[in-house]
C-alpha cells in the first residue's frame, strides 16, 4: 500500500476503511451512473476525533477529501474526480450515525451527520414527532449529506427550507479544526453565521459532523388529493386558492405532467386512476387541529373551487396516501428505464411559470417533434424537475447531440424567467459551467475567496461548484 | 336485489400499532381511523354487483361511536345508497356482532350479506359464519370470486392448498378475502353525493339484546421484539452459533 496511506490509517481501526477495489468503485460511482471517479480508499470514521486525524493528515500530505453520506448525489457531488492529479480519498459517515437527544420541549433533535433520512423520520415518528425534510432517497441518504447539499424535498412549503431549521452545526474544517456552533436556540444574532454558509457547501469548506434540527408535532391525520387540469394556469391558480385558505395545512402540492404520468404507468406498470389530461396535482393536507370534520369541510371547499371536479379523488386510508404519492415518486424510478433522459432541477418564479412552460416546450420540439418534457416538481416550491427524452428511441443519439442546445434553451429560460439553474440538486461536478455562467462575477469571486480562507490547500472536494 | 354490506371502522393499516402503558389496550386516541381493508373490498364487490344491475340497492351498515358515520360515509362515496349505524359504546366481540346484525338482517331482509372476512384489529374471523347460523343462512367464506348463476351465486373461496368453487342459495353470507378485488378511489363528486345521503341511527339498547361479553382481555403485549443479526467472523464462529444460540446443530 501507498507509503501516505499507511500512515493516514495508523490510528484507525480494521473497520473503518476498506481498499478493496470493490468496495472503493461502489462508493465512487454516482446515483445516475454520469461519474466514475477514482479514490485509494475509503473511510468509515467511528468517531469525530478518528475524523479529525485523518483531516490533519490529509492536509498535510495534500490528499483530496471526498466527503460522502448516501452518495445519493444527482450532480455528481459526491464521487471523487476521474482525473486528479492528487490522491483521493472517500470519508463516508454511515458510521458517525447516532441520534444523540431529542429535546421534546424545545423541538429539536441532535443527531450525527451518518443518520440515514428515514430512520430519523421513524424515530420522531413512534415519538410523535416530524422531521420537516422529506425526499425521495430517504432510505438512503444521510442527513449530513442533505444539509451540505441543502437538499429540498416535499416538505418545504410547509415547514419551510432546511437551512431555516437547522439550529446548530459541528464540523471539522480542512485543518482538523472542529467547529462547533450547537446552541438549542432560535435565536443568535452575534455576527456573522457560520454554519449557514457550511449549508449547501456541498463538502467544499468542511465535513459536517453533527446537526441540531427543529422537528414538528406530527399531524393528527394527513389525507391526499389526486386531480387533474388541462391548462397549468387553472392549476396554479387553484394552487394560490389553496394557499390563500389553507396556509400551512397545505403539506405538499405537487405537478406531474402528462409524459410524467404515461411514463410511470408504462414503466412502473401503474394503473390509470385519472382520466388523461395535460396536467395532474398532487395535495397533501394535514391536520394538525382536533376540529371536528376538518377534512369534510376540505373536501366542500374543493368542490365549490373547482369548476370541474370530476376527475379529483380523495384518499380514504394512508394505504391510498401511499399508492396516490407513488405517482409522483415512481417517475424517478420510471426515468432510469428510459435509454436516455437530460435531467434538469429549475426554480421559476410561480407567476413566470405559465410563460416559462410554454416558450420552453415550444423551443425544444421545434429541435425535433419526438423531444418531449418530463416536468414534475414541487410546484408549491417553484421548483420543477424538468427532463427530456425522446418518444422514439432511435432518436436518443440525437438527443445526446444535441443536449448541449438543450441545456441551453432551458437554461436561458430559465435565467430570463428569473430562476435558478438548480433548485435543489446542487451544483457539484454537473452544473458548474452553468455556476460559473449565470451568478454574477461577483458572486462568484466572494465564493472562491470564502473557498480560500475555509481550505487554503484545496483539499475538501475540491472541483465541486467550480474549477479550482 | 338488496345487499347490506358491513363495515367496521378500524385502526388505519399503515399506523404502527402502540400498546397502551397499562396494558388493557392499544392507543386508539390520535389515531389515524380507517375502514377495515377487507371491509372496503366487501363494498367495492356490491357497488361492482350493482353496475353489473344485480343488485338495486346497497346498505351500508356499522357499528360504533358517531365516529363510525365517518366510516360509513366512506362506503356511501364508493357508491352505497344509505347507510345504517347501531350506536354503541362497548367493544363488542363477534357474537355480539353477529346478534346485532342479525336484527338488521331481520329488518331489512336482504338478499345477500357482504362483510369483510376478517377485521384486521381483531383478526377474529367469526362474525361471517356466526350471522350464517343465527339467521340460518347460506354463507361463502374467503370469496376470492363472486359470480351470479341464475337464482345462486358462484363462489370462489381460497382454502388451504388451493381454490374451491361452492354455489349458494340466496339469500346468502359472503365473507370477502383480499384477492377479491381492488376497491375503488373515492371521486370527489361521489363524496359530495354521499353527504346528502341518508345515515340511519339506532341505538343498539333497542334490540334488547343480550350484548354481555363472554371474553375478557387479561393483558396486550407488544410482540417480542426481533434481535438485530450479528456478524461472524468464519464458518467455525457461525458453526458454534448455530448449535450454542440457534440450535439448529447439535
Amino acid at each position: 500500500m501507498n507509503e501516505q496511506l499507511t500512515y493516514l490509517i495508523q490510528n484507525l481501526d480494521q473497520n473503518e476503511y476498506s481498499y478493496e477495489s470493490e468496495v472503493i468503485s461502489n462508493h465512487s460511482i454516482d446515483w445516475r451512473k454520469n461519474f466514475n471517479g477514482n479514490a485509494s480508499i475509503v473511510i468509515f470514521p467511528k468517531s469525530v476525533d478518528k475524523l479529525v486525524n485523518v483531516i490533519k493528515k490529509c492536509n498535510e500530505k495534500k490528499i483530496s477529501v471526498i466527503p460522502q453520506g448516501g452518495n445519493t448525489s444527482l450532480v455528481g457531488g459526491s464521487v471523487p474526480l476521474e482525473n486528479s492529479k492528487m490522491l483521493q480519498i472517500i470519508i463516508n459517515f454511515k458510521k458517525l450515525n447516532k441520534i444523540i437527544n431529542l429535546d421534546p420541549n424545545s423541538f429539536s433533535i441532535q443527531i450525527e451527520s451518518g443518520c440515514i433520512l428515514e430512520d430519523i423520520q421513524h424515530f420522531l415518528s413512534k415519538k410523535n414527532f416530524y422531521f420537516p425534510l422529506s425526499i425521495g432517497s430517504r432510505g438512503n441518504c444521510q442527513i449530513g449529506g442533505n444539509i451540505s447539499s441543502h437538499a429540498g424535498g416535499t416538505n418545504v412549503i410547509k415547514y419551510g427550507t432546511l437551512r431555516s431549521n437547522i439550529l446548530g452545526l459541528e464540523a471539522v474544517m480542512a485543518d482538523g479544526s472542529f467547529f462547533s456552533s450547537m446552541k438549542n436556540v432560535r435565536k443568535d444574532n452575534t455576527g456573522y453565521d457560520l454554519k449557514q454558509l457550511l449549508i449547501g457547501s456541498e463538502g467544499t469548506l468542511g465535513l459536517i459532523t453533527a446537526a441540531n434540527i427543529r422537528v414538528f408535532p406530527k399531524p393528527l391525520e394527513t389525507r391526499v388529493v389526486f386531480g387533474t387540469f388541462s391548462n397549468i394556469e387553472d392549476l396554479l391558480n387553484f394552487y394560490s386558492k389553496i394557499r390563500i385558505n389553507y396556509h400551512d395545512l397545505l403539506t405538499s402540492f405537487e405537478l406531474v405532467n402528462s409524459e410524467a404520468m404515461e411514463l410511470v404507468i408504462q414503466k412502473n406498470n401503474k394503473k390509470r386512476i385519472l382520466k388523461k389530461n395535460n396536467f395532474y396535482c398532487l395535495i397533501e393536507l394535514s391536520n394538525f387541529t382536533h376540529n371536528v370534520d376538518f377534512f369534510g369541510k376540505i373536501e366542500d371547499f374543493f368542490f365549490e373551487s373547482l369548476e370541474d371536479s370530476e376527475d379529483f379523488i380523495f384518499s380514504k386510508s394512508y394505504e391510498e396516501n401511499k399508492q396516490l404519492w407513488d405517482y409522483r415518486e415512481l417517475i424517478p424510478i420510471a426515468e432510469t428505464k428510459l435509454e436516455f433522459c437530460i435531467n434538469h432541477d429549475i426554480s421559476i418564479p410561480l407567476d413566470k411559470i405559465s410563460s416559462f412552460i410554454k416558450k420552453t416546450e415550444k423551443e425544444i420540439s421545434l429541435i425535433d417533434k419526438c423531444f418531449r418534457i418530463i416536468n414534475f416538481g414541487h410546484i408549491g416550491d417553484n421548483n420543477l424537475h424538468y427532463n427530456i427524452f425522446s418518444t422514439d428511441d432511435k432518436k436518443n443519439e440525437k438527443l445526446k447531440q444535441k443536449q448541449s442546445v438543450i441545456n441551453k434553451i432551458i437554461f436561458e429560460n430559465v435565467s430570463n424567467h428569473g430562476g435558478s439553474f438548480s433548485a435543489e440538486h446542487g451544483v457539484g461536478q454537473l452544473r458548474i459551467d452553468e455556476l460559473k455562467r449565470y451568478k454574477t462575477s461577483f458572486e462568484v469571486e466572494q465564493m472562491r475567496k470564502i473557498k480560500k480562507i475555509f481550505d487554503p490547500n484545496n483539499i475538501l472536494n475540491p472541483n465541486k461548484l467550480f474549477k479550482n | 336485489m338488496k345487499a347490506l354490506v358491513c363495515v367496521k371502522r378500524v385502526i388505519d393499516y399503515n399506523v404502527k400499532i402502540r400498546v397502551k402503558a397499562d396494558k388493557t389496550g392499544v392507543e386508539t386516541e390520535n389515531v389515524k381511523m380507517s375502514m377495515n381493508p377487507f371491509d372496503e373490498i366487501a363494498v367495492e364487490e356490491a357497488v361492482k354487483m350493482k353496475e353489473k344491475g344485480i343488485l338495486n340497492e346497497i346498505v351500508v351498515l356499522s357499528i360504533g361511536s358517531e365516529s363510525s358515520q365517518e366510516t360509513i360515509r366512506s362506503g356511501l362515496a364508493m357508491g352505497g345508497d344509505r347507510g345504517i349505524l347501531v350506536k354503541t359504546t362497548s367493544d363488542l366481540e363477534p357474537l355480539n356482532v353477529a346478534k346485532v346484525i342479525s336484527k338488521i338482517v331481520e329488518k331489512e331482509k336482504p338478499e345477500i350479506i357482504i362483510m369483510g372476512k376478517q377485521a384486521i384489529d381483531d383478526d377474529s374471523n367469526q362474525t361471517g359464519q356466526m350471522l350464517a347460523q343465527i339467521c340460518n343462512l347460506s354463507q361463502a367464506t374467503f370469496a376470492s370470486k363472486v359470480e351470479k348463476n341464475g337464482e345462486k351465486f358462484d363462489v370462489t373461496r381460497e382454502i388451504d392448498g388451493g381454490l374451491e368453487t361452492i354455489s349458494v342459495e340466496l339469500p346468502c353470507i359472503i365473507t370477502t378475502d383480499l384477492r377479491l378485488n381492488e376497491p375503488r378511489y373515492a371521486s370527489l363528486p361521489n363524496i359530495m353525493k354521499a353527504k346528502q345521503k341518508k345515515i340511519e341511527q339506532i341505538d343498539v339498547g333497542s334490540f334488547g339484546l343480550n350484548l354481555e361479553s363472554r371474553l375478557e382481555i387479561i393483558e396486550v403485549n407488544d410482540p417480542p421484539e426481533r434481535k438485530p443479526g450479528i456478524m461472524v467472523q468464519d464458518v467455525e464462529e457461525l458453526i458454534g452459533k448455530l448449535k450454542s444460540e440457534a440450535k439448529v446443530l447439535s
